[in-house]
């Protein structure tokens, strides 16, 4: 007869063999049949009007048995501005058989209207369009508070922004911040680090009072804000906490000054954005399990964004 | 024929004629005289002759059955009067209602099904009644009333102890149509037991148009509709998510049910609106003559259930409860492979359920019921890792807690007001919570004697709770006519809330153990109420017993967060009968619901969201269109084919950017965007019974559903996560004797389309300092097919029958050819070639034994 710890002990070993094998038999590669896709090409482009235009054409890097693109060294992108038309040429690559294009002279006005097109070989014609907003943000107050060092090295920063449209018609925002580190020049004046571009800083529990949000980020620096549904606004406010992304600095960091570039941006410019930050963040917050965002486009046959926006910028120093 | 008599008294004639023809004729004593007669026929019909011999004595006949005439006297037409008969049918063991019997007039061909209460009334213009009694699972009844006024009558059936069997309907006697599917406990425990468990849901599932949400699990789909789109009922109270084990089994104890309804088409007026299906199921009353106590194990849970009389023949009480066994094993076996990782910590799932009724009769006409159910499904991950490097030193936790709970609470009143007319009143709580919590925590040391420490947690609580109460009245105004009309009214409170919260600076302690949650008044601010008053109105005419109309409405002021309407739901149907055993019955619902469900994903988990209609998001609303062709053989063979067309409109789906990260508090609605969808599709579904041994079924199904809206893709429609184009469902029943059968279940389905990214790129950050990050690129939604579903369940029992009651043993297998049936998909990197990604399913139920063991001890 079998005694009651030996039963026990028996029941748990079957348990654990049957736990075993529905655990690691449960996973198996998956042949799917993948409909043709167009969209097997990547753009991104966002222009503004007083920064270079930059147009950059990345391969998708296929999930399954798809066969990538294999050659984009022919591909053609030519922007229209109104009636004219802009070549763009090959400037760069981008790692991971990307290229960059760009246009060296033409200036890119407010205002108008823009259509992109791309020819891939052996792809149907891409092409997007969009418009740069009319600049018409100002800053009417930008502050610094409750700065946060540690041994020296810059940890946080409290920022408060008050901006106003200058027709009250509020749009759509993308607020950064970063910190300038600067250097004693050859004449005796702090100059802007040359060896250092500017460090985006990310930004904590960013609030703004008239559209009720409080927003957290992902990898993103920045805040994006859609205050169309703000009637009757005079200004929109946005408080938050910028922190560095680096835990810790040498102790002779000579950091000066914090800048904020407020951009007033194109409703697909927010929406690409908006849909990426939550796909990387990898959940919708409190529903888990959720599908995953499916990423906003503008083109056609492709994916990607061709997006515009206009910026202005402001400055505090410590 | 030639048939001859001289100077022979009636009696004796009508015996020899008998003889002559081998049938049985019988007759009230009474209506014979004793007065000779004499006559002679050549080459005449039986027909005729006994016409002849009849009009005589102002007497005529009824063919009852093949061998059966019964004699009586010609109505008058003049001068007609019409009784009434009326009466409960019930269980002869147990005094238990018995719903759906079939009460058959012989004389006049007229039939009639009892209600869920037993009751039944029956107008005929015959003075002497002949009335046939049938309920599958019971031996048949033949009652023979003479009356001259109307009668209540009490009919007690006897249960003919069968094995669970595939059951057919088919009745020639009677062209009485009942709408809907009714499920008798035999038809659940045809269908295979997962670990152990029969489940009235997976029988439901077998029927054609109705599926689940990914290979057993994720609820019940409708026609292309989603799962809250079904009015789950529970002795008449709603609830709001009937599944444990996220729809494995479901809430309902398959041995305490006593009937089973389920409408997907033809839905009565007097059930609250869902736009897909009501699933109606009452729970056994409680044995009014003895004690009964059921028990069982299997795999997964134990039961037992306990039945009897507090006072004889007059008071009952039902409890039953059922609790998983799993619990410590899992502990311990999550705990080991903790251990092995180098975490500390353990998994934990359980479920019960509790159901109490108590039944009182306080007359033979007055009947009150208590009913009270609570059943909780609950799962926690906790674990605990210290990590130590050179430089610091770290310790981690993460912390997931699902759980979900059903209370429901209902007195229920019905009573005989007069002879014709049924009155029931229902008064009920339900109260439905989920909470979903994810809390991970960090406390960091370096050798620098610096420390960090964060605690980042989110939170989803879905809760509802709705009160009402309806008074309905089933009227039988004549023979051809029954009018069922009522008022209703339910109040229900939506409290969903999703949050985010964090903490710094915490001590080490706080890691193991975690602050108290949380800023309740959060809960508060979303919260909703949505009301909702309705008239109903029926009325079925069966102006002969070849056809028969049903015309509906159903009226209801719905109240909600700013807003008010009224909507109005007709819902027609006929049935006409072609010929024999053909018959052809078409329907039109308009169907509404003044909630809405978000479900982000495939698995219906019991945290999706739900929330009351309002202005921003009007009550959903549907049009259904179907038709059907019916073929009954005797009790032989029952065919249908359906075909269906259903359109649904203000229905609700997240923006593709929702984020409900942020306490998006006064802005929940602004996350989701309103469509619309289409779903259509033939049904077919054949039952036979070829001997008392075999049963067999076979269900399938062709269906199309979409959903469109203009936010998303483009504003393009896509293909439903539920859409299934492809279904079948056979089985097979055989009972080798009365105490050993088996079954077989087989199921294909075509895979849930899903989307899937084609592939990823680099995106473009505003910091070039951050290495690139990889942006999915998806396409179309629901751009892909899932391969399909396919399992074969088999099941074989014996039963002991003894003097107190039985043993009954089961064995089954689940997934019998352990076939990995998709559940969803992950993207893992190749181990070929690190660089690329591939697709890889997750599957949740290879193959699967089971036992259960159940005894049954009746009391004498």
């Amino acid at each position: 007869m079998i005694s009651l710890n030996r039963m026990r002990n028996l029941s748990k070993h079957i348990f654990f063999i049957g736990f075993i094998v529905i655990h690691y038999g449960c996973r198996s590669p998956l042949e799917l049949e993948l409909p043709d896709s167009k969209a097997l090409v990547a753009i991104e482009g966002f222009i503004n009007p007083t920064d270079k235009f930059y147009v950059y054409v990345n391969p998708i890097n296929p999930i399954g048995k798809l066969n990538p693109i294999e050659n984009l060294e022919d591909t053609k992108v030519n922007i229209f501005v109104g009636q004219k038309l802009y070549n763009l040429e090959k400037v760069a690559t981008n790692g991971e058989d990307g290229i960059v294009f760009s246009h060296p002279e033409a200036t890119w006005p407010e205002n108008e209207n823009y259509t992109l097109t791309i020819q891939v070989e052996g792809q149907e014609p891409i092409s997007a369009h969009t418009s740069i907003p009319k600049k018409n943000v100002n800053i009417n107050e930008f502050n610094i508070s409750d700065v946060q060092r540690n041994s020296g090295t810059f940890q946080s920063v409290k920022v408060n922004l008050d901006w106003i449209a200058s027709d009250s018609k509020f749009g759509y925002y993308h607020v950064l911040f970063y910190k300038v580190n600067y250097i004693i020049g050859i004449d005796g004046v702090p100059v802007p680090d040359p060896s250092k571009d500017r460090e985006y800083l990310t930004i904590d529990e960013a609030y703004s009072p008239q559209t009720k949000e409080l927003i957290t980020l992902s990898h993103e620096p920045g805040v994006l804000i859609d205050a169309r549904k703000v009637d009757g606004l005079s200004s929109i406010n946005l408080t938050g906490y910028c922190k560095t992304q680096n835990v810790i600095y040498n102790n002779k960091e000579s950091f000066k000054e914090i800048q904020v570039e407020l951009r007033a941006v194109t409703e697909e410019y927010y929406k690409y954005q908006r849909s990426l930050f939550i796909q990387m963040k990898g959940s919708r917050g409190g529903i888990n399990e959720a599908d995953p965002s499916t990423g906003y486009t503008n083109m056609k046959n492709a994916t990607g964004i061709f997006g515009g926006y206009v910026k202005i910028y402001d400055f505090k120093s410590f | 024929m030639t048939f001859a008599y001289t100077n022979a008294e009636p009696s004796i004639v009508l015996s020899e004629f008998s003889k002559k023809i081998g049938m049985n004729i019988s007759y009230q004593s009474d209506l014979i005289p004793k007065t000779k007669i004499s006559g002679f026929y050549e080459n005449e019909t039986g027909r005729s002759i006994l016409k002849s011999i009849l009009e005589q004595n102002n007497l005529t006949y009824q063919i009852l059955m093949s061998d059966q005439i019964v004699l009586h006297k010609k109505q008058n037409q003049n001068t007609f009067k019409e009784y009434t008969l009326s009466g409960r049918i019930r269980d002869s063991m147990s005094l238990e209602y018995i719903e759906g019997a079939l009460i058959v007039d012989l004389l006049s061909g007229t039939s009639v099904y009892s209600n869920e209460y037993g009751f039944f009334s029956i107008k005929s213009k015959n003075e002497v009644q002949h009335l046939r009694i049938i309920y599958l699972g019971y031996e048949e009844k033949i009652l023979k009333i003479t009356s001259d006024e109307d009668r209540y009558s009490e009919v007690l059936l006897k249960s003919n102890n069968a094995l669970p069997e595939i059951t057919i309907r088919g009745n020639t006697w009677s062209k009485e149509k009942l709408d809907g599917t009714i499920l008798s406990k035999e038809d659940i425990k045809v269908v295979s037991a997962v670990l152990g468990e029969f489940d009235v849901v997976r029988a439901v599932q077998t029927l054609p148009g109705v599926s689940s949400g990914a290979d057993g699990f994720g609820g019940m789909h409708v026609r292309g509709g989603s799962y809250d789109q079904n009015l789950v009922l529970m002795d008449d109270v709603p609830m709001y998510y009937s599944s444990h084990a996220i729809g494995l089994l479901s809430m309902f104890n398959a041995d305490a049910i006593r009937s089973v309804k389920f409408f997907k088409e033809k839905i009565p007026s007097n059930y609250q609106s869902k736009l897909s299906s009501v699933l109606d199921i009452h729970h056994q009353d409680g044995n009014l003559k003895s004690w009964n106590v059921d028990a069982g194990i299997g795999f997964l849970s134990s039961k037992i259930l306990v039945d009897g009389p507090l006072i004889k023949d007059k008071i009952s009480i039902l409890v039953g409860a059922r609790r998983t066994n799993l619990d410590p094993f899992l502990k311990e076996v999550t705990s080991y492979f903790n251990q092995k990782s180098g975490k500390e910590g353990s998994s934990q799932y359980y479920f019960y359920d509790i159901n109490a009724k108590l039944g009182i009769n306080l007359s033979s006409k007055d009947k009150v019921y208590l009913s009270y159910y609570s059943g909780k499904d609950f799962f926690n991950d906790d674990n605990i890792q210290l990590v130590n490097t050179i430089t610091s030193s770290s310790t981690l936790r993460n912390f997931q807690n699902l759980s979900w709970n059903n209370q429901l609470l209902s007195v229920r009143h019905h009573r005989q007001l007069f002879k014709s007319l049924f009155m029931k009143n229902i008064v009920f709580l339900s109260s439905y919570n989920s909470s979903l919590s994810d809390i991970n925590a960090i406390k960091l040391f370096t050798n620098t004697n610096t420390t960090d420490s964060s605690l980042i947690g989110k939170s989803l609580n879905s809760g509802i709770q709705e009160i009402g109460c309806s008074s309905q009245f089933d009227f039988q105004m004549s023979q051809i006519q029954l009018l069922k009309f009522g008022l209703s009214y339910s109040n229900t409170l939506f409290k969903p809330t999703l949050f985010s919260f964090t903490e710094k600076d915490l001590v080490l302690n706080n890691i193991l153990e975690f602050p108290k949650h949380v800023n309740d008044t959060v809960q508060d601010l979303n919260q909703s109420n949505a009301q909702e008053m309705a008239f109903f109105i029926e009325d079925k005419i069966s102006p002969n017993e070849n056809f028969s109309l049903k015309i509906g409405l159903r009226a209801a002021l719905l109240n909600g967060k700013s807003f008010q309407q009224l909507f109005l739901s007709p819902r027609i149907s006929f049935d006409t009968y072609v010929s024999e055993q053909w018959a052809l019955s078409g329907a039109y619902d308009r169907l509404y619901q003044n909630s809405h469900l978000i479900s982000t994903n495939s698995l219906a988990l019991p945290s999706d969201l739900w929330v009351a209609s309002s202005k921003q998001l009007k009550p959903q609303y549907s049009n259904q269109f179907s038709i059907s062709l019916d073929f009954i053989d005797a009790s032989k063979v029952e065919c249908k084919s359906t075909l269906y067309y259903k359109r649904m409109n203000q229905i609700v789906h997240i923006n593709d950017d929702a984020n409900f990260e942020y306490n998006h508090i006064e802005k929940l609605e602004d996350q989701f965007t309103i469509g619309k969808g289409q779903s259509f599709g033939f049904e077919f579904s054949y039952r036979s019974k070829f001997s008392d041994k075999v049963s067999q079924y076979l269900n399938y199904s062709f269906q199309k559903s979409t959903r469109q809206f203009e936010a998303l893709n483009n504003g393009k429609a896509f293909d439903y996560k539920y859409d299934r184009p492809h279904q079948l469902k056979v089985g097979a029943q055989v009972n080798i004797n009365q105490e050993f059968g088996c079954g077989l279940n087989f199921e294909y389905s075509s895979g849930n389309p899903i989307s899937l990214p084609l592939g990823q790129y680099p995106y473009i950050t505003i910091d070039k300092d951050k290495p690139k990050i990889q942006i999915l690129a998806f396409e179309d939604i629901n751009n892909v097919r899932l391969p399909y579903i396919l399992r074969l369940d088999a099941s074989i029992f014996y039963k002991i029958k003894k003097s107190w009651g039985f043993q009954e043993f089961g064995f089954g297998i689940y997934n019998l050819l352990n076939r990995k049936n998709p559940q969803f998909v992950d993207i893992v990197l190749d181990p070929v070639n690190p660089k690329k990604q591939k697709y890889e399913q997750v599957s949740l139920m290879p193959i699967l034994p089971s036992f259960s063991y159940r005894i049954h001890v009746t009391s004498k």
